[in-house]
């Protein structure tokens, strides 16, 4: 029993070690050579334009969801004037960021992861390696370079699309005014919280692109190890980029004026 | 065009798919084993990352709103807040979409390389019923998890936003959980553990047919496993949307 525990801790030990040379060797190979823009522009158009269509329809629902809670909360305190500035404050600070990262974990995250992991399986890995192509430097910069570029625009459109679902939904089902609805999302916000969403995007993108590469790349043979490379990366992703947004949360706004 | 039939293609194969199983569900032979085995497997596998998940989230939610309470002067009823937002949303959301990630992948990838390896058409060999066998126990085990992973999570929740408000920020604790009790009613868990349910049961009909239409080696795996978290993401936000407009409209005074 005690010789199972200590090999799964040495196990856990060594998957730190592996994490930290891959992401070693992905910064030396970011900061030494440069870029294909043309690989660049391609991910961005994949990591991108691909997965706008399911973030938008993930933050109109959730943020019309946040509309109907909130009208019925504000309600009890006959406050429904003011659900602009919960669905402001909440949405742009919080839901879109969060929302952008777990979809661009569960989207592009899952097809890099996926991708990277059946080249992996087909040794195509090996082959470009064999052609004196640095596989980190053709397959892993270009990623990681559009996704820390991408992901702030994507953080807008979700503000901007969670927002507008939430003054639909107020102002059109629950008759809220909604000149009063557009100048509590202007008086409360500041520019300041668009800019520390887009940080936090930015974050997430990069938490997401490293751990996803980081499993394809050492993903075991077969489609099995395919699948659990996708599942392993899906769910470590997930779980950091909710606990890293607690601590930007923490940094950003935690001080109590 | 050609789009269009596409999609309604999808849609009719799924339905063909829905339908299949329920037709088998209610037939014997019912395996009861191979179900507790699924549910001890998607439990396990997933508590942890819900709890990861749904614990900073309730730590977030009395960060933020502190600050909007305050412009009240109304930092005690915090827990008000966090209740509503824990137990109606944001704990069966996060919750499956957690489990879609962690149990929904792990299923479709599980099926979709038995598919690959042509393990099911050996299943059918055998006059094992491939949906009774593999879909159905992985459905239950989904249906019946699902609320008690809700029930830690939001536990787990309201943990985190004690502890940001009461501990870190030194609010009384006294009137944290007095606020709690007043604003709280027992239909609120069960109206989230019933949202975890339905969740829990779209996110295994997503992951067991994209699993189970696998096409194409390893690379087909991985596909499915991708096809099966973001559709079964969107699903459950399609469907918690759907829901809470039915629960606060049946509820309104």
């Amino acid at each position: 029993m005690s010789e199972a525990i200590v090999n799964r801790i040495l196990e856990f030990v060594a998957i730190i070690g592996r994490f930290g040379i891959f992401f070693s060797r992905v910064i030396q190979v970011l900061f030494t050579t440069l870029p294909d823009w043309k690989l660049v522009l391609e991910q961005m158009y994949r990591i991108g334009v691909t997965s706008l269509p399911v973030i938008a329809a993930v933050c109109i629902l959730a943020g019309s969801t946040l509309s109907l809670v909130g009208i019925h909360i504000f309600k009890e305190f006959g406050g429904q004037n003011m659900i602009g500035l919960f669905i402001g404050l909440s949405c742009i600070r919080e839901m879109s960021p969060i929302l952008v990262g777990a979809m661009m974990a569960s989207k592009p995250g899952t097809d890099i992861a996926a991708t990277i992991a059946t080249m992996r399986v087909k040794e195509q890995i090996d082959a470009l390696e064999v052609m004196a192509i640095n596989p980190i430097w053709f397959l892993i910069i270009p990623r990681l370079i559009a996704f820390v570029f991408v992901a702030p625009f994507l953080v807008i459109f979700a503000d901007f699309l969670a927002v507008a679902a939430g003054y639909v939904v107020s102002v059109y089902q629950f008759n809220v005014n909604g000149g009063t609805y557009i100048a509590d999302v202007i008086r409360y916000l500041s520019v300041q919280d668009l800019y520390n969403g887009m940080i936090k995007g930015a974050v997430f993108a990069v938490v997401t692109c490293v751990i996803a590469c980081f499993y394809g790349f050492t993903s075991a043979p077969g489609p099995k190890g395919v699948s659990m490379a996708i599942n392993r990366s899906v769910v470590l992703i997930s779980s950091l980029i909710v606990i890293l947004n607690y601590f930007m949360t923490e940094i950003m706004y935690g001080k109590v004026s | 065009m050609s789009g269009l039939v596409s999609i309604l293609q999808g849609t009719g194969r799924i339905g063909y798919f829905m339908g299949e199983v329920a037709y088998w569900m209610v037939r014997p032979p019912f395996y009861w084993r191979e179900t507790i085995k699924q549910m001890h497997h998607i439990g396990f596998q997933t508590l942890l990352p819900v709890l990861a998940v749904v614990g900073p989230t309730g730590m977030v939610v009395t960060l933020q709103g502190l600050k909007i309470f305050q412009l009240f002067g109304a930092e005690q009823m915090i827990s008000s807040l966090l209740a509503a937002a824990i137990f109606r949303e944001l704990s069966p959301t996060l919750s499956s979409l957690m489990v879609s990630s962690q149990a929904g992948s792990s299923i479709a990838g599980e099926i979709g390389t038995m598919r690959v390896k042509e393990e099911i058409d050996a299943l059918e060999i055998m006059a094992v019923n491939p949906i009774q066998f593999l879909v159905i126990p992985r459905l239950l085990a989904l249906a019946l998890v699902c609320p008690i992973l809700n029930a830690l999570a939001s536990f787990c929740g309201i943990l985190g936003g004690y502890t940001v408000a009461v501990i870190l920020k030194g609010h009384n604790s006294g009137a944290f959980i007095a606020n709690l009790m007043n604003f709280m009613s027992v239909s609120d868990i069960w109206i989230g553990m019933l949202k975890a349910s339905v969740f829990g049961v779209a996110v295994g009909v997503v992951a067991c047919y994209r699993g189970y239409m696998t096409t194409g080696g390893a690379a087909g795996v991985g596909q499915a496993a991708n096809n099966t978290v973001v559709q079964a993401i969107l699903a459950v936000v399609v469907l918690n949307y759907l829901m809470t407009a039915m629960i606060l409209g049946i509820s309104a005074p």
